[in-house]
Parts: structure tokens; C-alpha cells; sequence
């Protein structure tokens, strides 16, 4: 068996040595990113000329002809994605050096660093994604649609819906590089956390991420670059895509399109969550965070949050019309607001139920 | 693009009621969602700022001293 290496003996070995390791996981984790969005940016380049072709020339919106509406908003979405990924594992590695150093004073102060880190992530992550997209919805309306939108209801629901069929390439590009980031690092971090185990736990008979053992950094690398950059991805992609969609839907519905702040209820929803969010992460300060309550102080802010964002979604249910006729499959439904509020509640908390129940049946 | 032309394959267009101004030209829509987007990416910031006004020491590093047997095991 090799020797093992002596572990710090004083305060200052000891600190050289956390900002050693810490400074290994960050450029490991960013020459990874860097070989990936390498490879990613080749492969959206050539998915982006099939896109052009397939979607944009047959659809050849506008009177210039054939311009990639759908190409760019396929990038815009792509280049979101990336920089949701890079910003997240950028954070990440930021913050965990902190962290540890912080949970050397108390677990209360290490609690509180990792969740700055995890508000810079997921505030920017969201303001990004929606003020991109709006943006998008500004230009392609100046740019696609006519001054004057035809002589019917049916004429108005096709060029708003061609516009934001268009605009849904956003969602198509984050899916995408999401796609590979989620993958990519997770192939990535499970081979690294393996080979640590086998060379490490099995061969040398070393503890679980042992100092003493070099796969530990590839597999940290691995945690970086998989868990926290390909979910930023992920998130992103999530966001946009079904953002994306319920656009699509919405612009269908003539009732909802006579009123112009109902055509953006998707995405005021997750404009609300921010507010949402903002309120939730102060109550995190009530108490002392111990080893024995973190799981619990973590729960209380996902009820907190859906709790307040089940009341902030009331006031724009009346941005909606009161009651609105919907055709699918043929045949023609009419829904209230409240029908909406209560596919909306439907969603919130059963993600919240889904959580806790994974959480109980997976923590022991 | 001339802004009154439609889309080709698309309706033409007759100066009809549908005026494109009161399709998408939302109000109450934009402020909250570009301002809360911008509060978002501002409110980010700030916790990145804070989070590097942690200055960190070796002070409260808590190193547990090997024994001099364990030092030559090792």
C-alpha cells in the first residue's frame, strides 16, 4: 500500500493546502467546460443550418424572405444555456472553497455562504432566461408582425402564433445544449466518481473522497461540472422550453390575445416566482441552522416559497379574461381564470409533494 | 421589413381593426417582467459581491494534531 500523505499540521498548512485543492477543482472544472461548449458550439453551428433550412426557408416569414427568425432565436437560447452553465459552475467553485472555510467557524455560517452562492445561480439564471426572451418577443414583433394583422380572428391567431413558433426556438436551443451538459457532465462525473472509488476504496483501501486519493479532484471536478453547470443548463432549458410552449398555446386563443398582458401570462408567472423567491430567502435567517435541522431549514423554504407564490399568481389572473373559448382536437372548451389558477396550483404543489416524497423515500 | 407587409403565405393585410399595436404591446407585462428580470440579475450580483467581501483566514481553521505514533505510522 503507498504512503499516505500527512494531513496539515498547522492553521497555515492547512489553509494552503484548501486553497491548493479549491484552485485544482476550478481549473479542472473550467478546462472542462471550456473542451465542452468547445464541441457544443460546433455541433449547434451545423443543427442551426438544418434548422434554417427545415424550418426557416419553408416558413420564409417576412417580405425580405427567409430570414433565420428561428435560427437566431435558436442561438440566443443556446448562448443563455451555456452562460447559465458557466455561471453556475463559476459560483460553485467560488463558493465552496467559502463554504468549507466558513463550516470551520460553524455550520450556521457555512449554510449561509453556500445559499449566497446558490441566490446568485438561481437569481441569474431566471432573470436571464426571461429578460432574453422578452427581449426576443420585442424585436421579432417589431420585425414579423404587420402593421395591421388581416380582416379576422383566425388571421390574428396565425401571425401571433407564427411569431411565437419562432420565438420557441429559444426553448430549442437551451434543451439543447442542455442536453449535452446534463449528459456530457454526468458521464463525466459518474466515470471520475467510479475510478476514484475502484482505485481509491477498493485497490488502496482509502475512505470515500480521501484526501489521499488524486481521483477525489476529478471527481469534485466532475460534481462541478456535471451536477451544478449541466443542471444550470437543465434549469434553463426547463424554464425556456415550457415557457416556450404555453406562448405557443396562449397565442391560439383569440380571447387572450385581446388583451395584451394576457398574451405574456407564461411568462409573468416566473416573473412573479422572482418576487416569490426574493420574499422566500429571508425567512431563512430565522433561527440557528445546526448539523441536526439543515434538511429541515431547506424544506421550509421550498413550502415558504410555493406558499407565496400561490398568493402572488392572484393578481395576474386578472390580467386574464374572465372566461375564454379554447378549440382543441376540434371541439371547443371555455375556461375561466380560475381554471388556470388551478392548473397552475396543480403544478407548483405537486412538484413540492414529488420533492418531499423522493426526499423521504430516498434520505434513509 | 416594411412594417405593413405581411408575411408571404400569410393574409394579407387591409387596414382593418386588427391593428398590430394592440397585439403584444403590453404594459403592465413589460415592466414586470423586465423588471423583475433586472431586479433578478441585480439581486445576483449583490450576493456575489457579498459573498466576496468574505475574507478568509487561517484564524478559524481547526487542525487536530497527530500524535507522534500516528506521524510515524503514517
Amino acid at each position: 500500500m503507498s504512503s499516505r500523505k500527512m494531513p496539515p499540521q498547522s492553521q497555515q498548512e492547512a489553509f494552503d493546502e484548501m486553497q491548493k485543492i479549491a484552485e485544482l477543482i476550478r481549473s479542472g472544472s473550467d478546462e472542462f467546460l471550456k473542451k465542452e461548449y468547445t464541441y457544443l458550439v460546433v455541433f449547434c453551428s451545423v443543427f442551426a443550418v438544418l434548422i434554417y433550412f427545415a424550418v426557416d426557408v419553408p416558413q420564409s416569414m417576412g417580405a425580405k424572405g427567409y430570414v433565420p427568425y428561428t435560427t437566431m432565436a435558436f442561438f440566443v437560447g443556446a448562448a443563455t444555456s451555456m452562460l447559465c452553465g458557466w455561471m453556475g459552475m463559476s459560483i460553485a467553485t467560488f463558493t465552496n472553497v467559502r463554504t468549507t472555510w466558513a463550516c470551520n467557524t460553524s455550520i450556521h455560517e457555512g449554510f449561509h455562504v453556500a445559499y449566497k452562492g446558490g441566490k446568485v445561480l438561481g437569481f441569474g439564471l431566471v432573470g436571464v432566461a426571461i429578460l432574453n426572451l422578452q427581449i426576443l418577443i420585442i424585436m421579432y414583433r417589431a420585425m414579423i408582425l404587420p402593421a395591421t394583422l388581416g380582416s379576422s380572428d383566425k388571421d390574428v391567431v396565425t401571425y401571433v402564433r407564427s411569431l411565437f413558433e419562432v420565438v420557441a426556438g429559444y426553448g430549442l436551443g437551451g434543451s439543447t445544449v442542455a442536453l449535452f451538459a446534463r449528459v456530457g457532465g454526468g458521464i463525466y462525473t459518474k466515470a471520475a466518481d467510479v475510478g476514484a472509488d475502484l482505485a481509491g476504496k477498493v485497490c488502496e483501501g482509502l475512505e470515500e473522497d480521501s484526501p489521499d486519493n488524486p481521483g477525489t479532484i476529478a471527481d469534485n471536478v466532475g460534481d462541478n461540472v456535471g451536477d451544478i453547470a449541466g443542471m444550470g443548463a437543465d434549469l434553463f432549458g426547463s424554464l425556456a422550453e415550457s415557457t416556450c410552449a404555453a406562448l405557443v398555446i396562449s397565442a391560439g386563443i383569440i380571447d387572450i390575445l385581446k388583451r395584451p398582458d394576457a398574451s405574456y401570462f407564461p411568462m409573468m408567472v416566473p416573473a412573479m416566482g422572482i418576487i416569490a423567491s426574493y420574499i422566500s430567502v429571508h425567512f431563512v435567517r430565522i433561527g440557528e441552522v445546526t448539523a441536526e435541522n439543515i434538511e429541515s431549514k431547506l424544506k421550509h423554504q421550498l413550502t415558504i416559497s410555493t406558499s407565496v407564490m400561490t398568493v402572488l399568481i392572484l393578481p395576474l389572473l386578472f390580467t386574464l379574461p374572465a372566461s375564454m373559448n379554447i378549440e382543441f382536437a376540434g371541439t371547443a372548451y371555455i375556461a375561466s381564470r380560475w381554471s388556470i389558477y388551478a392548473c397552475l396550483m396543480t403544478g407548483l404543489w405537486s412538484g413540492l409533494a414529488i420533492g418531499f416524497t423522493t426526499e423521504y423515500y430516498t434520505s434513509s | 421589413m416594411e412594417a405593413d407587409t405581411p408575411p408571404a403565405g400569410f393574409p394579407p393585410a387591409d387596414n382593418s381593426d386588427y391593428s398590430a399595436s394592440n397585439y403584444l404591446q403590453a404594459s403592465i407585462a413589460n415592466y414586470l417582467i423586465i423588471g423583475s428580470a433586472l431586479f433578478a440579475i441585480g439581486y445576483a450580483y449583490y450576493s456575489y459581491w457579498d459573498l466576496s467581501k468574505l475574507v478568509m483566514t487561517k484564524d478559524t481553521l481547526k487542525v487536530s494534531q497527530l500524535s507522534e505514533e500516528k506521524k510515524d505510522e503514517i
